[in-house]
């Protein structure tokens, strides 16, 4: 952490001696590591930022946060929007049920997703413009399909199909023709705000023309088709979510290692004796209540499947082994930057060959729709999904693998760090690649005994217990206190969020909390890269496209949470927890717990230069946080 | 301004206009239909059911029992009415009877648009209100118009509106109606009428009070039984009822969802069809006797399993959105307006009807008195299968689409999380829960002891079913899918589409893994083979033990470029195994086909092959088929030729009906206006012409083996030779009768206008004939005996056994519903026939002993046809109301009326005129409308 901060309610008092504290006072003071690391910091560090952009991105990146905190609640409560009608969307024995008021409201957060992924584009490079362009045009084919039929005397019915149609082209034509112009900044300038006006105009046509021929059938008394497109449209581009549900998942995992990590910088000033107790209490505890209570289960698996116990143990050892060779290394300053890059990175690279699907399938209904063919077109209907999935992710894994080693060497020479992205970068590949390669190499062989979550936290477990038992008497503090945290955080990290569901619980909240909490922090907590500008995508660019891809993602996955259509959400959280989670707790365990101690030195210089600079230049009086120098 | 609050300003426009936009759009949405304040008056919904107790001047008299059975439109202005079933099990003076009243709403009144009694439709033309607005006291409104051939007048005022105390319960604000009808009979007179009536809102009516004093009739009816919106009403408490388990009583073929059955072995010869006209998404389900079916546009049907007759059709909220289970007299059907209906097996009337908070989309369980019915939003509800009253409801916590296991006093629900969840059956507590390592994938399923789950991981679970333990899991190498076959010794499931894994069902040991044919559904188990089904529609059956395939065979194929898509779970349908599948062949959508897995279920089922022949006019009489060619008379008046499924020819154009034609070899008979004409039927000019009287509905001529038999309306009878030579004309007293000659083997000729007799073939002599009796409708011969529906002007008319020897009537049966245009059919010693009610009876040919009889839902579309020893009968429909569904044909053994199979054609295409007809060959012709418009389907019966 290099521009650690510390906000002003935080502040110890300047120069104070110690005096003996109240009892909440220690409490807090106590429990402030876990605020800082699982929370203050993160969001600190990484958050969204608007900051840089201009008054109209600004805007309109309040907009699409605004929806997408109202989708993210609404999400909670998918119950309140089915008390009223429900319609009866697609066929077969798998229906969906729509509230009559979601399709309108769907309309509505997809106009403002598009207008932000459109608009950031509008500044980005060429290439990204056209991109987009593409983009719009193949994931809303879908809702071309004519949707009115001849019905009373509505002009809704007359006007509405020509309206969407002409929003369908207009807006990747202004947006393809704006990169025609980019190399003109003189134009470029005045011309933005035109093209803006024109690609809300076209998208308005697009969606709002969708909901103004559904008032129509609804003033009709006819259901329309408007739902079923949009349906459609929806459900055959939804693989466009698994980034994010990749991304949900894996970030619990990160949270549960910032809240393991604030428990146990928060004991770091406990006696020796009391944290190795403490930890053999935890063990005791854990054991009991992950192996004594079920006891004849873990017989029955052992016994059922030992195959599967092996594999869980061999991989944890491969993984603990891979992380030990590669991952332990003094924490470099990139390794925030790298950690957000790989999460997103890896996330969208195992999302493709789905995203893939999308495409082809998207580029069949335009063959269709658009180019009036009887049928799709062979090269697209043959799209070998399960021919990439099976033999395309071993592939990804083996290259992950030795760019990740390549980068190792690159980045390192006579054991000095000398590009410390690369080398943070290389390590995580690395440890990513070896988890999946034999992971896809068993799917692909049909041949994967399973894995089991519970049985690796229970290994990790009784791996900390026989360590402090043989090291009991060597086992200083800092020791106790990283075993301690890898205790816990394989204890949180291996329920994959069961315990975010299970505090949510408490208040009533659904398991999709889950989910739902990995998005927040996502925007909270890991937006990092929003922050920054480059050439092909300035910041405003960036803030607006991820506004806009989380406000389409997560409309479709509201949408399908309401109209209780496939769960999409439950599976790819499995398999984001599986793939990514694990090998990802892994590295992270590697480049930050095993440096706990370290951590816990660093924390508590912060502290001391913290209070030399106040002492230096009195308490802060603005809301602007204390800079402390790198300690 | 400080900055936390510049900060915070600067995001009002967002925190404003976005919730604005979406509430403006929201808001935008909501129909803004105004309640006619007539339906809220008088319920209108699908399912609505009143039960009134009938008195005869005070004496009780049976039951009134009515419904919202269906949606209909008799006017393609008002395609959003009802119709309203009726039935009576004891009509003072009449005894059983039954009806539909069309109905539809406008925002002015509410209307009756016509009335369907005793097989005849009678329109009411205009429309008569039967509420009018405003509905206040003093309202009147009136009526003068006519009812089918009668003449109406109608006055009705609304005396008051009171509180009105009918068994026991006070309904409030109630509109007392008294209505004065006055009907004007062709034959001049009629009766006045008084009714009166107590409607109330929410409830409809309560009370009427009918009476005739002309006629000394007096009858009361007083409500006793409401369900619909406003909820159950009972005036006494129901009686209790419990279900008797019954294999493939519910989806999964038992409350365990074990889909095996575990003695028998399956058949590949067809037990029976039954091919319809609507998708259907889930199996159909039986006690036993009834087979209910739900339909994706809503209609629910019950099929009597012993004779296929459709014992009642009722309409829900389309589609229908879970699977059907059956038990204890009631099916329960789930709508998508988060209802679910108890429909009597019996006669498809509403028994309860329970709103839930979210839809039912998982199909309920039937176990004991209750119904245990899991909503999407995860709440587990038993309802008593008696009133549909909440016997307890337990909250999940987490949604839920899973049909419930029941097993052993418990029921296993899984929810979308991966856990799994065993409530007490009694209470709803939970016994106790099982998490999975993810979603689950496949089951549950239970058998006496385990439960059967999967999760995402491709982990298959059992579970004691005592406490949840696990008691073994393995775990597959695919993704297990849809749902377990339980055997005695096995638990086996699809993983992936294209393969099944069997593991043992006592320690979880796989026992055989094995590629099969892509497939999308479950497989079941039939003794000691596993039946599965491919997406082509093949079934195979694989030994249980080792998984090796022991046969396969495919379902018929409705016609050559045609194809069966099998997306249906296959359902038990009293021992017969039910494959459903999606047809591709025009004006054809479903197929269910059965095959016996108990020797009591076998039967010789007979499916069609199908061919559509596009018609630019549906007929206007029945049509004639010969070798590949077809010929209609249309609506049009024009005679058309068919020689494929597009290629059609116009033969004549007359000014006058056409009455039909007769084919034999390549000869064509039809008569145009004042001519009958010979034609080639392989197509051209015709070969000769011959002087004809004015054309009559009914009167074809017919081709015998020297000479064709021409009916001269109002004149007699007359013969010409094959090449249209004049052989002899015999003059007739009064042959106004709707019926054709009928050649008989020796060259003489049977017909029946103006007088039922014999006559000489070469001469025209009568050489017998019938006294006092004439036909209206076509005779049958065999072996000897004529068969005719003979009308007598002076005694009963019916039914008659004629000696063709000697003209004495062997035998006769009293029937005082004859049928106009449609006549018996006879062979292999049996002999069948409808009468104009839809009672379709089968008689030992030799001595007149009734043999079986069918009750349709409305009268015969064209005479019965018997082939092959079997007999089929089409049904005419509605076709009074744009939405009809009764059009069907149907499959019967000659001997016994047994189902075999039946199509159901998506409309009738024909205009009153029977247009049904078979071949010589043993094809049959069923007009219809489909996607291409008027088409024939002509059907060839495969075994």
């Amino acid at each position: 952490m290099t521009d650690q901060t510390i906000p002003d309610g935080a502040t110890p008092a300047p120069g104070a001696a110690a005096p003996r504290l109240p009892q909440v006072r220690r409490l807090a003071r106590s429990a402030r590591p876990v605020w800082e690391t699982a929370f203050r910091d993160p969001v600190v560090a990484s958050h969204l930022q608007l900051r840089g952009l201009n008054l109209i991105e600004r805007h309109a990146a309040r907009f699409g946060l605004v929806t997408l905190g109202m989708l993210l609640v609404s999400i909670l409560f998918t119950d309140v929007w089915r008390h009223g009608e429900l319609l009866p969307l697609g066929e077969g024995d798998r229906l969906a049920f729509l509230p009559t008021a979601l399709l309108p409201a769907t309309l509505v957060t997809l106009l403002i997703a598009w207008t932000l992924i459109l608009w950031g584009a509008l500044t980005a490079s060429p290439l990204m413009r056209l991109a987009a362009s593409l983009t719009f045009l193949l994931a809303n084919i879908w809702l071309i399909a004519p949707a009115a039929v001849d019905i009373g005397d509505h002009r809704a019915l007359d006007w509405g199909p020509n309206a969407v149609r002409v929003g369908y082209y207009l807006v990747p034509g202004v947006v393809a023709l704006s990169g025609a112009v980019a190399r003109l900044p003189r134009i470029r300038r005045w011309l933005l705000p035109v093209f803006r006006v024109a690609v809300l105009g076209g998208l308005s046509m697009f969606f709002l023309g969708q909901l103004w021929m559904h008032l129509a059938f609804v003033d009709e008394g006819f259901p329309g088709a408007v739902q079923e497109l949009v349906d459609g449209a929806i459900l055959g581009t939804a693989n466009i979510l698994n980034p994010l549900v990749y991304v949900a998942a894996v970030l619990v995992v990160d949270f549960s290692l910032d809240v393991t990590e604030g428990v146990a910088v928060a004991a770091r000033d406990a006696s020796r004796r009391l944290v190795r107790w403490l930890l053999v209490a935890l063990l005791v505890v854990k054991v009991w209540v992950e192996v004594v209570r079920h006891l004849d289960d873990w017989t029955t698996y052992l016994h059922d499947r030992p195959w599967a116990a092996l594999h869980t143990v061999t991989m944890l050892v491969v993984l603990a082994v891979t992380v030990r060779l590669v991952a332990r290394f003094r924490m470099t300053r990139a390794f925030d930057t790298v950690k957000e890059r790989l999460l997103y990175g890896s996330a969208v690279v195992l999302s493709l060959i789905l995203i893939g699907h999308v495409v082809a399938s998207s580029l069949g209904v335009f063959a269709i729709t658009e180019l009036h063919k009887d049928e799709i077109p062979g090269f697209l209907n043959g799209y070998p999904v399960n021919g990439l999935l099976t033999w395309g992710q071993p592939i990804l894994g083996a290259l992950a693998v030795i760019f990740g080693l390549w980068l190792l060497r690159t980045g390192t020479e006579d054991g000095r760090t000398r590009l410390p992205v690369a080398r943070e970068l290389g390590s995580g590949l690395v440890v990513l690649g070896v988890w999946l390669v034999p992971e896809f190499v068993l799917n692909a062989a049909e041949r994967n005994p399973g894995f089991s979550f519970p049985l690796a936290d229970i290994v990790i477990t009784l791996a900390v217990a026989a360590l402090l038992a043989v090291r009991w008497r060597r086992t200083e503090t800092s020791d106790a206190l990283t075993l301690t945290a890898i205790t816990v955080f394989a204890w949180l990290a291996l329920s994959r969020g069961d315990w975010i569901a299970l505090v949510g619980g408490l208040f009533g909240l659904p398991a999709i909390l889950v989910v739902v909490f990995g998005i927040v922090y996502s925007v909270a907590g890991d937006s990092g890269f929003t922050r920054v500008s480059s050439k092909r995508m300035p910041q405003g660019s960036r803030v607006l496209i991820f506004v806009g891809y989380l406000v389409l993602s997560v409309t479709t996955l509201h949408w399908v949470e309401v109209t209780h259509a496939e769960n999409f959400s439950g599976p790819f959280s499995y398999l984001g927890f599986y793939y990514l989670g694990i090998p990802w707790a892994a590295w992270l365990l590697g480049r930050r717990l095993i440096d706990l101690d370290d951590r816990i030195d660093e924390i508590e210089a912060e502290e001391d230069a913290y209070e030399a600079a106040v002492a230096a230049t009195g308490p802060p009086t603005s809301g602007e946080p204390a800079t402390v120098p790198e300690p | 301004m400080p900055r936390p609050l510049r900060s915070l300003l600067a995001w009002l426009p967002a925190v404003l206009i976005v919730p604005a936009a979406m509430a403006a759009s929201i808001q935008l949405s909501e129909p803004d239909h105004a309640v006619n304040p007539v339906s809220e008056l008088q319920p209108f919904d699908l399912g609505t059911t009143w039960v009134y107790d009938v008195l005869d001047h005070g004496k009780p008299s049976g039951t009134h029992t009515k419904q919202v059975s269906m949606k209909a439109g008799v006017d393609f202005a008002r395609l959003d009415g009802v119709a309203v079933s009726g039935a009576y099990t004891d009509y003072p003076g009449v005894g059983e009877s039954s009806s539909i009243v069309y109905l539809s709403l406008d925002e002015h009144a509410m209307y009756q648009d016509g009335l369907r009694q005793n097989g005849q439709y009678l329109k009411l033309e205009p429309a008569a209100p039967a509420y009018e607005l405003p509905l206040k006291t003093g309202g009147t409104w009136s009526y003068d118009g006519t009812i089918g051939s009668a003449g109406l007048t109608m006055d009705a005022t609304i005396q008051d509106i009171t509180d009105m105390t009918v068994s026991g319960r006070v309904f409030h604000g109630c509109l007392h109606v008294v209505t004065d009808l006055d009907f004007t009979f062709d034959g001049g007179g009629g009766d006045k009428e008084t009714v009166e009536e107590w409607t109330c809102p929410g409830y409809g009516t309560v009370r009427t009070s009918d009476s005739i004093p002309a006629q000394d009739v007096e009858i009361t009816e007083e409500l006793v039984e409401f369900h619909g919106d406003s909820g159950d009403w009972f005036a006494e408490e129901p009686a209790a009822v419990t279900a008797e388990p019954q294999p493939g009583d519910t989806v999964g073929f038992d409350a365990g969802r074990t889909r095996a059955v575990p003695e028998g072995a399956l058949e590949s010869t067809l037990a029976w069809t039954d091919l319809r006209s609507a998708d259907i998404a889930y199996p159909p389900v039986s006690d036993g006797d009834v087979m209910v079916l739900g339909e994706e546009d809503g209609q629910v049907s019950g099929m009597d399993l012993g004779n296929g007759q459709m014992l009642w059709r009722r309409q829900v909220n389309a589609p229908v959105i879970a699977p059907v289970a059956i038990g204890a007299g009631r099916a329960l059907i789930a709508d998508t307006d988060k209802n679910l209906l108890a429909l009597g097996t019996d006669d498809g009337s509403t028994r309860w009807i329970h709103h839930f908070a979210d839809v039912v989309s998982a199909s309920p369980t039937v176990s004991g008195s209750s119904a245990v019915v899991v909503t999407d939003d995860g709440v587990v509800t038993a309802l008593d299968l008696a009133s549909g009253r909440v016997v307890w409801a337990h909250d999940l916590g987490v949604r839920t689409r899973s049909a419930p296991a029941v097993t052993h006093g418990l029921v296993v629900v899984p929810d979308i999380a991966g856990s799994v969840v065993a409530l007490d059956l009694e209470d709803g507590s939970q016994r106790w829960s099982r998490s999975l390592d993810g979603t689950l994938t496949a089951g549950p399923a239970a058998d006496d002891e385990r439960v059967f789950v999967a999760d995402e991981g491709g982990v298959v679970y059992a579970l004691d079913a005592a406490d949840g333990g696990v008691a073994w899991q393995t775990r597959t190498n695919y993704d297990p899918e849809g749902d377990f076959a339980v055997s005695a010794d096995a638990v086996t499931v699809r993983v992936g589409s294209e393969r099944l894994e069997s593991f043992d069902l006592h320690d979880g040991d796989k026992r055989w893994s094995r590629g099969v044919a892509d497939t999308e559904l479950s497989p079941v188990v039939v003794g000691d083979e596993l039946i599965t089904v491919s997406r082509k529609a093949e079934v195979s059956a694989l030994d249980l033990g080792d998984g090796r395939e022991t046969r396969s065979w495919s379902l018929p194929l409705p016609g050559a470029h045609t194809s069966l898509a099998a997306d249906v779970p296959l359902g038990l349908v009293d021992g017969n195994l039910v494959i459903g599948t999606a047809m591709s062949a025009e004006a054809q959508r479903t197929g269910l086909f059965a095959f016996p897995v108990t020797a009591t279920a076998e039967r010789r089922g007979v499916s069609f092959g199908s061919e559509i022949r596009v018609l630019p006019k549906p007929p206007m009489t029945a049509p004639a088929l010969i070798g590949d060619t077809l010929f209609v008379p249309g609506l049009d008046k024009t005679l058309y030729r068919s020689t494929g499924s597009q290629d059609v020819e116009r033969v004549a154009t007359s000014q006058g009906i056409q009455p039909g034609v007769a084919v034999r070899g390549n000869l064509m008979v039809t008569q145009i206006d004042g001519e009958f004409r010979g034609y080639p039927a392989s197509g051209g000019d015709p070969l000769w012409k011959f002087p004809a009287q004015a054309p009559a509905l009914g009167m074809v001529s017919a081709i015998g083996e020297d000479a064709v038999f021409l009916p001269e309306y109002g004149a007699g009878l007359a013969a010409a030779s094959l090449d249209g030579a004049p052989l002899w004309f015999t003059p007739i007293d009064g042959a106004l009768g709707a019926t054709q000659p009928l050649p008989l083997p020796d060259g003489d000729v049977f017909y029946g206008s103006g007088s039922a007799a014999r006559y000489d073939g070469g001469s025209g002599d009568r050489l017998w004939s019938v006294d006092g009796a004439q036909l209206f409708a076509p005779a049958a011969y065999s072996d000897g005996v004529v068969f005719a529906d003979l009308i007598y002007n002076t005694r009963p008319s019916g039914l008659a056994a004629i000696d063709a020897g000697t003209g004495k009537i062997r035998w006769f049966h009293e029937n005082a519903n004859s049928q106009t245009l449609i006549g018996p059919a006879a062979a292999g010693g049996v002999v069948v026939y409808g009468d104009s009610l839809g009672l379709v009876t089968a008689f030992d040919a030799a001595t007149g002993t009734e043999l079986w009889r069918v009750q349709l839902s409305t009268p015969l579309a064209g005479s019965p046809v018997v082939a092959d020893g079997r007999v089929y009968l089409a049904e005419a429909g509605r076709d009074e109301d744009v939405f009809q569904r009764d059009y069907r044909m149907s499959a019967h053994d000659l001997r016994t009326g047994a189902f075999l199979g039946a199509y159901q054609a998506p409309g009738t295409a024909f205009a009153g005129s029977p247009a049904f007809a078979g071949s010589d060959d043993g094809r049959l012709m069923l007009p219809t409308t489909g996607r291409l418009g008027a088409t024939m389907v002509i059907l060839e019966p495969q075994s």
